[in-house]
């Protein structure tokens, strides 16, 4: 084994992963439409690029990476699995081995790189990315997912990140506590509204709640921008599941809605809710060991009184004062 | 005081690589090479954040998401998943299991890091 060497345990494993792309991609010219057989290439080839990148192949990740890419087109259609391709693809394997053991000429790498451009067909269309724009001012309200405080997630890591994109103003959303024997501990019934200024993008926003953006109501409003009038209110696209008709009351209801608190009470708050989270997981926990105590009490009482039903037995519990 | 890890994998160089990252950052680590040995251990203890595959022998990723949550133990503890950006149905079913949230693989020291800072706010 390869002990404490990371490189020598990846070397291994390539190995492993690179015969199951030749595998997959023998099987795959015999059947060119598979689309288990693309994804398993695509999948061993996205293993060996990102894996060889991790432990300092560089060589390896660079030249899998264009083998990579053409399989991904053929994943997503666009690009049709063809048999030339398929076989550049064989042959460059053998390429990517010999730079797994690090014994191949990198630079005779180009020589299948050539053939893979000349058995792809089409264009990847490229992708715009949001430029952030300088003095955004946005507003974000949102309640997070039913559960979450079980499952993992931090309310009040998240409000840090909001805090660490510009400058940021928190208002608590409190309506929706309900009174404390209603109160389900492992939910967030607090919501939040966000001011948030500065060279923010929504893509910069929507990260901070990268796993739960799906399942919570969230509403992510630009309002104001240094090119934009500061009373032009410009809504764009919504996320999230809060509706128009919500917008359109918030504005008008937000003084009786919401209460503004400092951030460190805040916080105090968000502990509190906590340590509630802790105290319920102890009483369940202490609430199943009662439950095998008194299941074994019972155990001991019936066998105590099966056995005193028993004629040998009666004879011992007359009372000593008959005798 | 540093933040516990549980690193639940059966490639035991993916293990290194994250163990060798999460050290590096002044986390303490504990690794389990499956399902079963994860759940064993995250009984014996509450870790501050456990990160797991999902396709493992024995005992796979979204069987010890649902077993741990299972435990009032470990309500609240962060579990994060390591997936590949095809695998869009395994993230739905390890969410739904109770999974906080996901690590993309092949990932690089710096984003487990990322991650895990995201998650544990610190």
């Amino acid at each position: 084994m390869s002990g404490d060497n990371p490189a020598a345990t990846f070397r291994l494993e390539a190995l492993d992963v690179m015969d199951e792309v030749e595998r997959a991609l023998l099987d795959l010219g015999r059947r060119l439409g598979d689309a288990q057989l693309i994804d398993a290439v695509f999948r061993g080839l996205h293993t060996v690029k990102g894996s060889g990148a991790m432990f300092g192949f560089d060589d390896l990740a660079d030249f899998t990476h264009h083998c990579e890419s053409a399989f991904d087109k053929v994943r997503k259609g666009l690009v049709p699995a063809t048999g030339e391709l398929v076989s550049v693809i064989l042959a460059a394997c053998d390429h990517m081995r010999g730079l797994i053991a690090a014994e191949a000429d990198v630079a005779a790498g180009q020589v299948f790189l050539d053939g893979l451009s000349a058995a792809l067909a089409g264009a990847q269309g490229v992708t715009p990315v949001a430029a952030p724009s300088a003095g955004a001012h946005w507003r974000i309200r949102y309640f997070l997912p039913s559960g979450c405080l079980a499952n993992g997630i931090n309310p009040l890591a998240l409000l840090a990140e909001l805090r660490e994109l510009g400058d940021c103003q928190i208002t608590a959303l409190t309506d929706a506590i309900p009174p404390l024997a209603e109160l389900e501990p492992t939910d967030c019934h607090i919501g939040w509204e966000v001011e948030l200024s500065g060279a923010i993008t929504r893509e910069d926003i929507e990260d901070v709640f990268l796993f739960v953006l799906d399942d919570m109501e969230i509403t992510i409003e630009q309002i104001a921008s240094e090119s934009t009038p500061a009373n032009d209110h410009l809504p764009t696209a919504e996320t999230g599941a809060i509706a128009e008709a919500d917008r359109a009351t918030k504005n008008t209801a937000r003084v009786s809605e919401t209460v503004r608190v400092p951030a460190d009470r805040l916080d105090d708050l968000m502990n509190r809710v906590g340590e509630l989270v802790i105290a319920q997981s102890r009483l369940s926990q202490l609430a199943e060991d009662m439950s095998m105590i008194f299941k074994g009490c019972s155990g001991c009482w019936a066998s105590m009184a099966s056995t005193s039903k028993s004629p040998g037995h009666g004879v011992s519990l007359v009372s000593l004062s008959i005798i | 005081m540093s933040a516990s890890i549980l690193t639940v994998d059966d490639s035991a160089s993916v293990r290194m690589a994250m163990r060798i990252a999460l050290t590096g950052a002044g986390y303490k680590v504990t690794e389990a090479s499956d399902g079963s040995e994860g759940v064993a251990k995250a009984s014996g203890t509450r870790f501050d954040m456990i990160i797991t595959d999902l396709n493992m022998p024995r005992m796979d990723g979204l069987t010890m998401i649902r077993e741990l949550r299972k435990m009032p133990s470990q309500s609240g503890i962060p579990i994060i998943f390591v997936t590949t950006e095809s695998d869009e149905s395994l993230k739905a079913q390890a969410k739904a299991a109770g999974a906080t949230g996901w690590l993309i693989k092949p990932f690089q020291p710096d984003q487990i890091i990322r991650i895990v800072q995201k998650v544990l706010g610190r």
